[in-house]
């Protein structure tokens, strides 16, 4: 048994040997995790409307860019009005810049014309949109007209009966379709001019969006630093080391060798986010960083919670490894519901929050995950590992 | 184990934590919060040097003016130390101080020129504070359910009220510090929520364990004061880790991180409080009332006459 408890020693000393070359030497963070505006910058896009714009107008084009940015699946874009007429977009983490840049200043303006050219009815007309795959069509975009759209379209498949009306999307003609019969239902669909079901999805989103109010054109686009700023961000690197090592420092202290193998477990549970961050390409920010943090204090919380159990249970009068079991044993309905409490809190703030919030609250799932595999899990099973040391002779140096 | 008389004092820090209400949601109101550019908007800068320039160049210069916390992003560049061409975001500025912000930026940095000058709205608008609200109550309503389920309709009370208290008490005291504040509040905020409901849940735990294991003729006061006792060392040990944490961020941080990580060292401290002193308490009180009620009249009355 003692080789056991030797082997469990050698295999820490890796460990933590391991997690120290790959945090300096492959530095996973800056070179595999997806950053953010504030964190690693992205592009500074500006935009100018073509035309003389009303403030109104410009703050519903800013609602409406933030909604496709959304959409785009871009993390916690930056926005702002600048000056009279021009909108301001930071993007970062985009895969396509370019189809980026150009999706969010598209006008999407859907145009139902008559067999004369006549306008029937418009984007403004629209409930909403969505794509699907259609047997005999291909990729379509649904339309559902709202109450005026509606009657406009039944009026106007009544009227053009056998004739045709044309579907213009930005100035293009997609669809030239023949009338077979009156549609009153308020439904059609569009067909044609959608290679992909990416670009009919592109297209559902850009017109559940609205149209941008008035015309906008891309007057600079250029790659730009962090919004936090490059040296703050230094700065910040630094003071988060400086935390980790009193952190580490504190459990030593206190805990002495348990406290030892609660920093191997917190170096494994760093390992653990850096790689389901790279994993899932999530995006990491400052509010992501945040969750990262609370679930490490979580999992610095949870050891401390386990070796006061098993103080209590040495007190008690119980042998080392009877401490252990007991002492996890009783920690963990504590550990649980509030690991489980976390994660349904940050489910829900995922579901219903944007921007920040979502960024916090998936950093904060995948922290509390993996903080209970190595708070808990790693942590029981050193601790189990060393119970046939020489430690175990000297119970202050175990357990301080 | 300590033996202090937590409960016994629950007046004392009712009216401590009344008056520290008081004081915060008093701040907020009458002195307000320091909002930053990120809502209020500023102005932006596009600056063209002769030379390349850091961040963190350009940054000392504005710490001289007293607007260190501007943004400052180099253009052309995206991990790149120095560039030529810079984009600042400064808040509103009087002629004055933007002449003397104009002077310094050449005497500290050299020739450049001003390519650009705008005003610019914040990137942080009421609407997503409200979102970011709405979300943080619907999911205090499954916290509350979940302990509702897993504890009872008392503690997911006395809880999720200690939760929003610690939320609300930092708030309140960053309005009264006045330090400026940017779209960190929220992550800070969110941290802090979280943090107080871990705490709580612990402490709570431990009540729920005596209580199943109550020893006979122990008083419910007598009960949660041993808990709290046999939880305080961990108290103790966990707030310190996390508050040396949160000051070494703060000293050795960025200058844009400092309202986070000072909003996030209030907010601790309160949440080791109030799962103590303030959480813990409200429950004792209503528990000690219902277990009243349903004692039995013949013991009641049997108290009536001694």
């Amino acid at each position: 048994m003692r080789g056991r408890g030797i082997l469990g020693l050698i295999l820490i000393v890796v460990v933590v040997a391991a997690v120290y070359a790959y945090f300096t030497a492959v530095n996973p963070v800056t070179r595999f995790v997806k950053e953010g505006l504030d964190l690693k910058g992205g592009v500074h896009v500006v935009l100018q409307a073509t035309h003389p714009a009303t403030h109104a107008d410009m703050l519903k084009a800013e609602t409406i860019i933030a909604y496709r940015a959304n959409k785009l699946g871009i993390s916690e874009p930056s926005i702002q009005l600048q000056g009279n007429n021009q909108i301001i977009v930071d993007l970062a983490g985009v895969k396509n810049q370019q189809e980026a840049i150009q999706m969010i200043g598209q006008t999407a303006q859907l145009v139902f014309k008559g067999p004369q050219g006549q306008i029937i009815l418009t984007g403004k007309d629209l409930a909403s949109a969505s794509a699907s795959i259609d047997q005999g069509y291909g990729n379509v975009v649904n339309l559902q007209f709202n109450a005026e759209g509606t009657k406009l379209f039944a009026d106007a498949t009544q009227k053009y009966l056998n004739q045709s009306i044309s579907i213009w999307l930005d100035k293009n003609e997609i669809e030239n379709a023949n009338v077979q019969s009156v549609i009153t239902g308020g439904q059609a669909f569009i067909y044609g001019g959608f290679p992909t079901l990416t670009k009919a999805q592109q297209t559902a989103d850009l017109l559940n969006s609205g149209a941008l109010p008035i015309p906008m054109r891309i007057i600079d686009a250029q790659t730009v630093s962090p919004t936090l700023g490059q040296d703050s961000i230094h700065a910040s690197a630094v003071a988060i080391l400086i935390a980790m090592a009193l952190i580490i420092l504190i459990m030593l202290g206190i805990y002495r060798y348990a406290g030892f193998i609660a920093d191997i477990a917190l170096a494994i549970y760093l390992i653990l986010v850096v790689g389901a961050l790279v994993a899932f390409g999530a995006v990491l920010t400052l509010p992501g960083i945040a969750g990262i943090i609370l679930s490490a204090a979580i999992a610095v919380d949870a050891n401390v919670i386990i070796f006061a159990r098993i103080r209590d249970e040495l007190r008690a009068g119980r042998t080392l490894g009877a401490a252990i079991d007991h002492g996890f044993k009783n920690a963990l309905r504590a550990i649980m519901d509030s690991n489980v409490s976390t994660v349904i809190a940050a489910a829900v703030l995922y579901y219903f929050g944007t921007g920040e919030v979502r960024g916090f609250a998936v950093t904060l799932i995948i922290g509390i995950l993996a903080s209970f595999v190595t708070a808990v899990g790693v942590t029981r099973y050193l601790l189990r590992l060393s119970e046939d040391t020489v430690l175990v002779r000297n119970q202050k140096l175990f357990l301080g | 184990m300590p033996h202090f008389d937590f409960i016994g004092h629950r007046r004392t820090w009712f009216i401590v934590s009344l008056v520290v209400l008081v004081i915060a949601v008093g701040s907020l109101f009458l002195r307000g919060l320091n909002l930053g550019i990120d809502f209020t908007g500023g102005i932006t800068y596009n600056l063209q040097f002769q030379k390349p320039v850091s961040a963190a160049e350009v940054r000392s210069v504005l710490q001289g003016q007293h607007i260190g916390n501007s943004v400052i992003q180099l253009v052309g560049t995206e991990s790149g130390q120095t560039s030529r061409s810079v984009l600042v975001e400064t808040p509103a500025l009087t002629e004055h101080a933007r002449y003397s912000l104009q002077t310094a930026l050449q005497s500290h940095l050299g020739k450049y020129q001003i390519t650009g000058l705008n005003k610019v709205t914040g990137t942080f608008s009421s609407e997503l504070v409200q979102a970011g609200i709405l979300a943080v109550l619907i999911a205090s309503l499954a916290i509350v359910l979940y302990m509702m389920i897993r504890f009872d309709l008392r503690f997911a009370l006395t809880g999720i009220a200690a939760i929003f208290y610690d939320a609300i008490v930092t708030i309140g005291l960053v309005a009264l510090i006045h330090f400026q504040i940017s779209q960190n509040i929220v992550p800070a905020v969110l941290i802090i929520i979280g943090y107080s409901l871990n705490d709580r849940i612990i402490i709570f735990d431990r009540i729920r364990e005596n209580m199943r294991l109550r020893k006979r003729g122990e008083s419910l006061l007598e009960l949660t004061n041993r808990s709290l006792n046999q939880t305080l060392a961990r108290s103790i040990i966990t707030a310190v880790v996390v508050i040396l944490a949160m000051a070494a961020l703060l000293i050795f941080g960025g200058t844009t991180t400092h309202d986070l990580s000072a909003a996030i060292l209030i907010g601790v401290v309160f949440g080791a409080y109030s799962s103590i002193l303030f959480a813990s308490p409200l429950w004792y009180i209503w528990v000690d009332r219902a277990e009243r009620a349903s004692a039995p009249a013949s013991r009641r009355a049997a108290k009536a006459e001694r």
